[in-house]
């Protein structure tokens, strides 16, 4: 275990090295770990709740207030705080694109593995199911599932309800790619080798397949929660959220309900969608550096390696 | 020498059919298939080395690929010391499980750079076959044989590469731990698919000694498969020469390079470079293409492209015949 340990904290640090180096990779890792951060330390920054109503002196809730001290991005239409609203919008938007994310992956992953290792009748089944699903328009087909799930006595809180509507139904690019990719490794010689070897199905997926396509699916996480944030904040525009969490998208529909770009509130409108901004282009920059670096072909040759080996080499020769 | 081979193929029919169109198969027409491997017999005894040699595309590696259960032979027998091996996961009795078998026939593949997983450590690699049949009681057994391997591969000190990756390696360390992962199970056989041929000629020899060396202590047979004559002669015991999924010259090493039978032999042993360059050898340089595998010529598979053919060679498929000393060709011409 010791040394899975040493070898983990290798990778880690040669990783880290490489990632240093690319500055859009920092850029989007900046962007997702400070949006991270305000979602867990939302209490310890903000001034008030987000449901919490800023009176003036005379009682009288402070609505549509522009930008000051007592109200850092100004207040809605309620005298509520947008700041707050906007640090606590974090949680909910994150968590939902993060869950949802994952559960897209897990789905993709499994049966874009299942699909290209052992091809045949599965391939088939799973990639018509895949297709199927692909051919028919997202959005309106959440808009229906959501809204027919809400009606339903389900006794669960909307945000799972969306959790699982995106999650379910944003796997199918990945399917693919994972597929794609699955396919082209089981055909290298190294599977044939474990196979002559004697090895089955379990171990070839679990010590060669799996540990080839990890990266894709990593880098191919952040890309899919980004997607699901956008979701998220696109159906809690359409009202269907949860009216009772603010989130961006539901912060952006009550803007958009009460009017606030006729009073001339940008102070409402523009914070959570500067925020969706900021996460999902953190996102994508993040993966798509991902991606490229955690490419096997891209690693460094054995020659340029560590001094070690130079010292081995001159040894043999002895 | 114990009384059964470690390894022998009865009539081994390896054939992939072609895919058909749809006109085709509606008009009913029988499928083309690709004679990959056409009716191959050979034993190889305990200790022995069976090098099999042929031009690209005459059927060695599809031999090695269905005798390791990679392919599932059209039909034909292998038989693992006396006993067959059962065809693709049926529990047939008497018969020993492909899982048993590859417990205790290794393979080596051409190509070392393609053949170890860039993801997986060193360790990983060489302890793979004693973790895939439960082979090592416990982390340090395991550790243990992975250490001994290894330096039995001449990668030494062994600890230096274990945690190594196989970018890490150049092409001849690469190809020792793909040895030493062949070895770890001690097997009784090594199947090794031009082991050498992606390496560069320097490293050949060493790897080669290797091999040797490897047989010597652990007497085990080794089926070496190559395009190269040269490396043949100080190498194998004995020799089988293929063409176009058939073996065409069989028999002890020496006999078939000091006399051979066929002309196809004759015109490869012709272009063979010998270190002298004082020695001039008329070279055979064969005329024309291999044919296509999918419609074989009639008669002798060998005759259009023959500098000897006959009107017979036409008609008459020649098989194996004995000419003396365990020798044999399938030439009509063969005394």
């Amino acid at each position: 275990m010791n040394e899975n340990w040493a070898l983990f904290k290798r990778n880690l640090f040669e990783f880290w090295k490489a990632f240093r180096r690319n500055k859009l990779g920092l850029l989007g890792g900046f962007l997702v770990l400070t949006a991270i951060l305000a979602a867990t330390f939302a209490p310890l920054l903000t001034p008030y709740a987000p449901t919490e109503v800023i009176r003036d002196v005379n009682g009288r809730g402070l609505t549509f207030a522009p930008p000051s001290v007592h109200a850092p991005l100004g207040t809605d239409d309620a005298g509520r705080d947008i700041w707050s609203q906007l640090i606590y919008g974090a949680r909910v938007s994150l968590a939902v694109g993060f869950l949802a994310g994952f559960i897209a992956m897990f789905i993709g992953s499994l049966f874009g593995i299942l699909a290209g290792y052992f091809g045949g009748r599965i391939d088939n089944l799973l990639m018509r199911v895949t297709d199927v699903l692909l051919v028919i328009p997202d959005l309106p087909l959440m808009l229906v599932l959501v809204a027919t799930l809400r009606q339903m006595d389900l006794h669960v809180s909307p945000l799972v309800v969306l959790v699982f509507v995106i999650g379910l139904l944003y796997w199918t690019s990945t399917a693919r790619l994972i597929r794609s990719q699955v396919l082209t490794i089981k055909e290298r010689q190294y599977v044939a080798r474990s196979r002559a070897i004697g090895a089955g199905h379990v171990h070839i997926i679990r010590k060669h397949i799996l540990p080839q396509i990890m990266p894709l699916i990593v880098a191919n996480t952040v890309l899919i929660i980004s997607t699901a944030i956008l979701i998220e904040s696109g159906l809690a525009f359409l009202g269907l959220g949860d009216p009772t969490q603010p989130s961006w998208g539901a912060m952006l529909n009550f803007a958009f309900d009460r009017s606030a770009v006729t009073n001339g509130a940008w102070w409402f409108y523009l914070p959570p969608g500067f925020a969706i901004v900021w996460v999902t282009l953190g996102c994508v920059l993040l993966g798509n550096v991902l991606e490229d670096m955690l490419n096997p072909r891209l690693t460094a040759h054995h020659l340029e390696s560590n001094q070690n080996m130079i010292a081995i080499q001159k040894r043999e020769g002895e | 020498m114990s009384a059964k081979p470690v390894l022998e193929v009865r009539n081994l029919f390896k054939h992939f059919p072609m895919r058909q169109s749809m006109l085709d198969m509606l008009r009913r027409r029988q499928a083309e298939v690709v004679c990959a491997v056409d009716g191959v017999s050979f034993s190889l005894e305990k200790g022995e080395v069976l090098a099999l040699v042929g031009e690209s595309g005459c059927g060695k590696t599809t031999i090695v690929r269905t005798l390791i259960g990679l392919e599932e032979a059209t039909s034909g027998e292998i038989l693992f010391k006396g006993q067959e091996v059962e065809s693709q996961n049926q529990n047939e009795k008497n018969k020993i499980s492909l899982k048993q078998l590859r417990q205790r026939v290794q393979i080596v593949f051409q190509d070392p750079y393609e053949s170890l997983d860039p993801r997986a450590t060193i360790f990983d690699i060489v302890s793979e076959p004693l973790v895939v049949h439960g082979m090592a009681a416990n982390r340090d057994e395991l550790h243990a044989r992975v250490k001994m391997s290894l330096e039995e591969a001449g990668l030494r000190p062994a600890e230096d590469y274990l945690l190594r990756y196989p970018h890490e390696l150049s092409g001849g360390q690469r190809q020792r731990v793909v040895i030493a992962a062949a070895m770890v199970l001690e097997p009784e056989l090594l199947l090794a698919d031009e082991p050498v041929s992606m390496l560069d000629v320097s490293i050949r020899a060493e790897i080669l000694n290797l091999l040797n060396a490897l047989r010597r202590s652990r007497g085990i047979s080794i089926l070496f498969i190559t395009h190269d004559l040269g490396t043949v002669g100080h190498f194998a015991n004995h020799l089988a020469v293929m063409y176009l999924g058939r073996i065409v010259e069989i028999g002890p090493t020496a006999e078939v390079l000091k006399n051979p039978q066929h002309p196809y032999t004759r015109a490869l042993l012709s272009v063979v470079p010998v270190p002298n360059p004082k020695l001039r050898r008329k070279m055979i340089i064969l005329s024309g293409e291999t044919p296509n595998p999918i419609n074989l010529p009639n008669g002798c598979r060998f005759h259009p492209r023959c500098p000897l053919a006959m009107d017979e060679c036409k008609l008459n498929d020649q098989h194996l015949v004995d000419v003396g000393n365990k020798h044999q060709a399938a030439c009509l011409l063969a005394q």
